[in-house]
């Protein structure tokens, strides 16, 4: 066969400019078209509220809130140190809003710990060979998820916590856990007047060692911190404990000293707690059954009994498989907590929503509130990042 | 520079595929260096090396499923776009190059949703613009030389791996094409089902396909290559007739990877 | 026959020490809870209570003149079921009599509670939605007309329904049309989000991912609220309907979702996929259309319909927006002096009717998760 001549085909200079130009005019005409959307939005908005007399700012922020809200507690001072007190009409709009804020995390905070933990027996009932626990564990978690968060909300709280003894016939607990309609008391911790500065030096150098024993790293070093720990603890004891138990005592309308829970956060937290834990029971059975089959067999024929295997094989390894999707949860369960509205509860967005009305801003409300939201989704990532990359780190992962 | 051997009978060649100074690298990863190969039409190249060597990124620069950075490369006539040419575009331009480059994957790569005919006349229609029932009688021409006829209407899943990897053959041959480049093809294979595929392609050989193949079975490319190329850390080392690469190799390492490989 | 049920308790309560321990735990309280409940269902709860609000539960408050468009559209929405159900499940005996059992339940209930009219309308709803499902499986000109006769459906319902107002739209029957809108609306913003996500044109792809980041970072209910107020002002001239501002903002949220779904599904499919299809020269459109979409389609539709779960369980929150769906209705019957004592009835027959639904829509994902998965083994 006769040597072909190479048919040069490649891309024309003149087509190759062509498309370089073209794709530089759609994206200016994207951005163009976007920007030009945005302008409109904002542009209609300050239109409108410019009619009723409003500017974009964040200067209400500074005004007096003049509502009060059920509990929350804000940063103030009282003249030299910064304080947490209870949040009162006289305070500002910011403070409001750090005050829904500080309810939000306590409902989300305590939600995180108690919906892993139950979720993860749930998710360990689910594979029972128990068939009851088995099958209870199922219908809780189909119960909870095929019925919407609202309705667990309300029902929590008109049918159940409302339905609580009133507060001087409050159930009793162990001696030191009230339950009644008008909230939950536990037993606070009050510190004694008398406690000198030596009692509270031990009791820090306790804290600290036994702090740092959980962070460092090495079996001796951990070690001699918990027992400088120990020792200083049984110091802090012999000369005169500064903290005691404030057991609340029931009174006609809550109770005297404990720490209090509204009952509108008793039954925001059940609720959520309840329905979180289901998600995370699915989480954990899913991720426990697709560990290999291999790794109960290995453990089987080692002789390692079911809940050994569970204990030392299984579950250290389900719980580098969960993270991601935890981390998803928490979030959508900080999310979550802004259902509270339905109920009363003041969070972050019931009180956007309180300030909003009174104030008639609610652009920069939203502006603040998205952003709050968008600060706790990005901490609890990276939180949950932190996390995965200690436990996959050297010589962790698979 | 690495010359071209002809083999003995042939005096001049058909240069369908032509590749000059070629480099390729994967961001700091300077995988293919210098790589020089000229490919006659109908000739069968087997390409050895051992695993990292870079014998399957050359081959996927050969129909462009790589870019590289700079060097030559002629297909079948057309100039392969650089990295700096793709930045144009040029996936219409690719695609009319690949019409006449068949490829085999070592993980089959079948269409999971369609059954084998279907895998087989998809492209047809698509891209041959051929009607439905044109292009199904091509195909199950097609199969009945790959020797699956009867499993024409069966899914990919219910296949063994060296059917699925027959029907694979049958659906690149279907476009008609001047090279056929085989990525490794019995390595996602079970023992017994290499012998299957390795009878299809030694078919397509003698019937004058012109063939690139990256491959381990050195029992296979003793008997049907025309050059055995071996590729040693991204560059090529030797290149010659498989008696002269497999009883006469003139490098060390390639002596140190045939034994090794020939071992077993 | 006492062998073979003893040797089923030994098996499954009492095989090991620790799960003889919990069952010894388990099964006293679980006599005493079911007792109870069943004791309390049968007789001590007033039910009249239900039958007396139903039509405010369906319906909100729809002007009672007017509910023979409420009929309508229940007997629309069965149609639409129907033909949904047509396209993927098979009208088998054992479906089919689930189904007519179920429907004739219902019809019975409303006949017994409200009067025979009713009973009627429900029982001839449910046979066109049977009629409906038997009909788009066995007909190809059927299946073709689904996806257009669905929004031809929804767009009849509108027109229906609209006359009295949008405000008076209420009840179950809000909740339902709310969740089969938004559900339908999401779908082609999610996947223009999701390929603008993926795009080659960076202000394309900036834009979308700012967007669905963002969206998936805040909650539900600050999304509806927020458009419900911010329409009025970009529009002060004409007045939007409460409704519809809910159901953009609800659209403008589970979009990002769906986008997300879309984009699992397309990295779904195997790289070796899209080589191999470009090996046979086949262009982009066709690599997408043949090759990826049906691939990533597999795992996006059991997505999507485990979304409109999540969609019905989230217009539960369209009371921030003063609009009463379903659990808004029994709290304003709670809300009655005169209902004060009867919570636990009217929140078990909420309870019941939300789990009914939502326990069948996540059967059917499930069963359809499984059906699609079938050919890719």
């Amino acid at each position: 066969m006769t040597t072909q001549i190479a048919r040069w085909h490649h891309i024309p200079p003149t087509r190759r400019r062509f498309r370089v130009a073209s794709r530089w005019l759609l994206q200016a005409a994207i951005v163009a078209v976007a920007a030009g959307l945005v302008a409109w939005l904002g542009f209609a908005v300050r239109e409108a509220l410019a009619r009723k007399g409003i500017q974009f700012s964040f200067d209400y922020l500074g005004k007096v809130a003049n509502f009060s809200l059920s509990e929350g507690l804000v940063p103030s001072h009282d003249g030299n140190w910064p304080v947490l007190e209870p949040f009162s009409p006289s305070h500002n709009n910011l403070q409001a809003l750090l005050a829904g804020l500080w309810n939000t995390l306590k409902v989300a905070v305590s939600a995180i710990a108690l919906c892993t933990v139950f979720g993860t027996l749930v998710g360990v009932g689910r594979l029972s060979t128990n068939w009851l626990v088995r099958n209870l564990c199922f219908g809780l978690v189909e119960g909870v998820r095929n019925t919407p968060l609202l309705i667990q909300i309300v029902f929590w709280y008109f049918a159940v916590v409302l339905h609580f003894p009133p507060a001087n016939a409050a159930s009793n607990w162990l001696g030191g856990l009230l339950v009644s309609r008008a909230g939950v008391f536990l037993p606070g911790l009050a510190i004694s007047e008398s406690a000198g500065l030596a009692t509270w030096a031990l009791l820090a150098v306790a804290l600290a060692s036994a702090a740092a024993s959980l962070l460092l790293r090495g079996t001796r070093l951990r070690l001699s911190l918990l027992a400088i720990a120990a020792c200083a603890l049984i110091a802090t004891a012999a000369i005169g404990f500064p903290l005691d138990f404030d057991l609340p005592i029931a009174t006609r309308f809550g109770a005297r000293g404990g720490f209090a829970v509204s009952p509108e956060m008793t039954a925001l937290l059940l609720a959520i707690v309840v329905n979180s834990s289901a998600y995370v029971a699915e989480i954990v059975r899913g991720a426990i059954e697709s560990l290999p089959k291999g790794q109960w067999e290995a453990s089987a024929s080692l002789g390692l009994s079911r809940a050994h295997t569970l204990r030392d094989i299984v579950l250290p390894q389900v719980f580098r498989i969960v993270l991601p999707s935890l981390a998803n949860r928490y979030i959508s369960l900080t999310k979550d907590t802004s259902l509270g509205i339905a109920i009363g509860f003041p969070d972050l967005f019931n009180v956007y929503g309180t300030v909003s009305n009174q104030t008639g801003r609610n652009l920069e409300g939203v502006v603040i509130v998205m952003l709050t939201y968008l600060a706790l989704s990005w901490i609890i990532s990276a939180c949950m990042n932190a996390i995965n990359a200690r436990v996959n780190g050297p010589g962790g992962s698979r | 520079m690495n010359a071209i051997q002809i083999p003995s009978g042939t005096t001049s060649r058909d240069v369908i595929v032509s590749i000059a100074s070629l480099n390729k690298s994967f961001g700091a990863f300077h995988v293919l260096k210098e790589v020089d190969l000229d490919i006659g039409r109908g000739e069968v190249v087997v390409i050895i090396g051992a695993s990292g060597s870079g014998k399957s990124t050359l081959i996927r620069c050969i129909n462009g499923l790589e870019v590289y950075q700079s060097g030559h490369l002629t297909v079948d006539g057309f100039n392969m776009p650089t990295e700096a040419d793709r930045k144009y575009g040029g996936e219409k331009e690719l695609a009319r190059i690949r019409k006449g480059v068949g490829m085999v994957f070592q993980q089959f790569n079948l269409f999971p949703h369609m059954s084998a005919i279907d895998n087989v006349a998809i492209a047809q229609m698509r891209v041959r613009g051929r009607k439905p029932e044109e292009a199904r009688t091509v195909a199950l021409r097609l199969l009945e030389r790959v020797g699956l006829r009867d499993h024409a209407h069966k899914l990919p899943g219910q296949l063994s791996g060296g059917q699925q990897q027959r029907v694979a053959i049958a659906r690149s041959l279907a476009m008609e094409p001047h090279i056929m480049l085989f990525d490794e093809p019995t390595s996602a294979l079970d023992p017994e089902m290499v012998g299957e595929v390795l009878d299809v392609m030694r078919e397509l050989a003698r019937e004058g396909m012109t063939m690139i193949i990256v491959t381990h079975e050195m029992g296979f490319a003793r008997e049907v290559a025309d050059r055995v190329v071996y590729i040693d850390h991204g560059r090529i080392l030797e290149i010659g007739t498989p008696a002269q690469i497999f009883d006469q190799p003139t490098h060390e390492r390639t002596r140190t990877f045939l034994s090794r490989v020939l071992r077993h | 026959m006492t062998a073979t049920v003893l040797g089923w308790l030994r098996y499954n309560l009492f095989s090991k020490p620790f799960d003889a321990a919990l069952s010894l735990v388990v099964i006293p309280l679980l006599t005493w809870a079911v007792y109870g409940l069943a004791h309390w269902i049968l007789a001590e709860a007033h039910w009249e209570i239900i039958g007396g609000s139903l039509k405010v539960l369906m319906t909100g408050l729809y002007p009672v003149d007017q509910l023979w468009r409420a009929w309508f559209a229940v007997a629309t929405l069965c149609a639409m079921f129907g033909a949904g159900l047509g396209l993927s499940l098979r009208p088998g005996r054992a479906a089919l009599t689930v189904v007519a059992s179920a429907g004739t339940l219902m019809s019975a209930v409303a006949a017994s509670v409200t009067d025979m009219t009713s009973g009627m309308l429900v029982a001839a709803s449910a046979g066109l939605g049977v009629a409906a499902w038997i009909g788009v499986h066995h007909s190809a000109l059927g299946q073709r007309i689904v996806l257009p006769g669905l929004l031809v459906g929804v767009a009849a319902i509108f027109v229906v329904l609209s006359p009295p107002g949008f405000e008076a739209w209420g009840g179950l029957l809000l909740s339902v049309i709310l969740t089969i809108t938004v559900s339908i609306l999401t779908i082609p913003f999610g996947i223009l989000l999701a390929l603008g996500r993926q795009s080659r044109i960076t202000s394309l792809r900036v834009i979308s991912t700012v967007y669905i980041e963002v969206i998936r970072s805040v909650p539900l209910i600050l999304v509806v609220y927020w458009v419900w107020i911010i329409v009025p002002l970009l529009a002060p001239d004409t007045s939007v309907p409460s409704l519809l501002r809910g159901m953009a903002g609800f659209a403008l949220f589970f979009a990002a979702y769906v986008a997300e779904y879309v984009r699992s599904g397309l990295q779904a499919v195997p790289k070796g996929q899209i080589e191999a299809a470009r090996s046979l020269a086949m262009s982009s459109w066709a690599v997408n259309v043949d090759i990826v979409l049906p691939q990533a389609l597999r795992v996006v539709v059991p997505s999507l319909v485990g979304q409109i779960l999540d969609i019905f369980n989230g217009a539960t929150l369209v009371f921030i927006i003063g609009l009463t769906d379903f659990l808004r209705v029994g709290q304003m019957i709670l809300a009655d002096p005169q209902n004060s004592g009867r919570t636990y009835e009217i929140y078990v027959f909420l309870f019941a009717v939300y789990f009914a639904i939502g326990g069948a829509i996540t059967y059917a994902s499930r069963r359809l998760e499984a059906h699609l998965a079938r050919g890719s083994r």
